[in-house]
């Protein structure tokens, strides 16, 4: 069984090896000067594209056009470098390793051509009404895109974005329809439409949505209710108190002289210092009589805002978890010349 | 009247409050020095004689506290005369240490010697009492305002002159303020102190109204 497998794995390796090595010859045949050699040998890597990597396949395209430019084939030349563009349209030659009647080349099938490339995540799960799922749009060159989210029969589900492109676009979509419904399970594509400025759509990319939807998560019990807040107001009770015992004490100031067995003896300035104790009782009462208390006010409030913070928060989550997640798959792009 | 032990006292109470810095690094000790003034009253009745006396007296108390035990010394100064020509004019000398423990956050229990000495142009009369104190304070406006109160009696005694020692008998209270941003507080309080001799009777009553400042270390 390990022969056989070897057996079948033996030609794909052997696939891979040549169309890479197809290109490194053609690139040092290139760099030799020797173009003829380099179209041939960069030809034969590309007939094998399967076994390139993307960034494989640019970099033999653009030795491919470069070589081409230099035999003086500007026509296969620029539709190499078409052949480029539509692989990636960010691709462009080395502004160091190419000589300028390269780039003009490349340049002006730039701007022929209108073409876009996409990029987003293949797969995403989203909240609905709080994530969206963005996409990264990329132009060739300047002109005008129509980009939508269609259902399978082809009607569109949501409009995302109609006008001019210049370089890249980033679009956001909140995975509701057009009626702002959140969108149902199902197959849907992303469709980006490159027209021509007058308007007549001169290609199109499509890339396939699968978007499926989770069971719903439970919901998030309220806050619960503030309770053991701190008292805001001093209770009267300290100033009563206070109260009681300046009374107290200008009492007991009349009562030492008998105490001490001298009732006959005291003075009457004894009278003045029991009055302002009773005095300094009442002063303890003003004090102590339900007066606020600005730090307590202070922490209570900070507590209040963080609960309700906490109850909006909540409600909020699950006014969203009530929508549920959606999860979006997004398949290989398909591109399609002309209006669809 | 004779400066002399009214400077050594103060002495020992500067020492006493050089402690501060170091107490306040101990949540339960602490030390004060209080100066005071007072307009006094003395009555002394031999018999059916009354000998009515005002003045002035000036007082310096200090202390120091360490957990809850309690060590106070006070020693007054005093000078008294008469409306009356017939009774002669007599200084007060007193002082007085008072060791206790604090069996309360606001009741503290103490006992210790009194003395007291009153000097006249004809000589002096001493009485020296052993008391019992108890004292007890509450704050009116936390940290601010608080008043006290002590109620004191001798267990023993013994005096100068040819009586018997009868009994002591006294009190202060009073009320101290504390100065916002200040280790200072006032203190207005009413003090009376009523000692007694028997064979023949005799009594002496001191009464004074006192006015007076406090530096706490706490």
């Amino acid at each position: 069984m390990v022969a056989a497998a070897l057996a079948l794995a033996a030609p794909c390796s052997t696939a891979a090896q040549t169309a890479l090595q197809l290109l490194t010859d053609g690139v040092a045949a290139y760099e030799d000067l020797q173009f003829t050699q380099a179209v041939q040998l960069l030809g034969r890597s590309l007939d094998l594209q399967d076994q390139l990597s993307n960034a494989q396949q640019a970099r033999a395209l653009t030795y491919l056009a470069a070589s081409q430019v230099f035999l003086q084939q500007p026509a296969d030349a620029a539709d190499t470098f078409r052949r480029l563009l539509f692989l990636d349209p960010r691709q462009l030659p080395d502004s160091l390793q190419f000589p300028t009647a390269v780039h003009r080349v490349y340049a002006e099938a730039r701007e022929r051509i209108k073409l876009v490339a996409a990029i987003l995540p293949s797969r995403s799960e989203l909240a609905v009404g709080r994530d969206t799922l963005r996409i990264r749009i990329y132009a060739s060159s300047f002109h005008y895109l129509a980009a939508s989210i269609e259902r399978s029969d082809g009607t569109t589900l949501r409009e995302l974005y109609s006008g001019p492109i210049r370089d890249s676009l980033a679009l956001a979509w909140d995975t509701r329809g057009g009626d702002g419904a959140p969108v149902s399970a199902g197959s849907y594509r992303l469709s980006l439409v490159s027209a021509f400025p007058e308007g007549q759509a001169q290609r199109s990319l499509s890339i396939p949505l699968e978007i499926s939807t989770p069971p719903p998560v439970d919901t998030l019990p309220e806050p619960a209710p503030l309770d053991s807040l701190l008292p805001e107001r001093t209770t009267s009770g300290p100033g009563l108190r206070a109260l009681g015992s300046g009374l107290l004490a200008g009492g007991l100031v009349l009562l030492l002289p008998p105490l001490a067995g001298a009732a006959g003896d005291a003075g009457a300035g004894r009278f003045a210092v029991s009055g302002l104790l009773s005095l300094a009782g009442i002063a303890g009462l003003v004090h102590g009589l339900g007066h606020p208390l600005p730090q307590n006010i202070a922490a209570n409030d900070a507590r209040r805002r963080a609960w309700q913070l906490a109850r909006t928060h909540v409600a909020e989550e699950n006014a969203r978890r009530r929508l549920g997640n959606v999860i979006i798959q997004s398949g290989a792009p398909a591109r399609q010349e002309g209006s669809r | 009247m004779a400066p002399r032990p009214m400077v050594g006292l103060l002495a020992l109470a500067a020492s006493a409050a050089a402690a501060p810095a170091r107490a306040q690094d101990r949540p339960l000790g602490g030390a004060y020095l209080d100066g005071a003034a007072a307009a006094g009253r003395i009555r002394s009745a031999a018999g059916t004689l009354v000998e009515p006396l005002h003045g002035t007296v000036l007082a310096l108390t200090a202390g120091l506290s360490r957990w809850s035990l309690v060590l106070d010394a006070r020693y007054a100064e005093g000078s008294f005369t008469s409306n009356d020509p017939a009774v002669p004019a007599r200084d007060l000398t007193e002082g007085e240490v008072q060791f206790g423990v604090r069996l309360l956050p606001v009741v503290t229990v103490s006992a210790g010697p009194h003395a007291r000495a009153y000097t006249t142009a004809s000589g002096s009369q001493r009485w020296v009492f052993w008391e019992a104190r108890v004292a007890g304070q509450t704050a009116l406006i936390p940290s601010r305002l608080d008043v006290y109160a002590q109620l004191w009696g001798a267990v023993a005694g013994s005096t100068s002159l040819s009586n018997e020692f009868g009994s002591e008998r006294g009190g202060e209270v009073g009320a101290r303020l504390g100065l916002p941003g200040t280790p200072l507080r006032l203190r207005i309080a009413y003090r009376i102190d009523h000692g007694s001799g028997t064979e023949p009777v005799r009594s002496d009553t001191v009464e004074q109204i006192l006015l007076a400042v406090r530096l706490s270390s706490r």
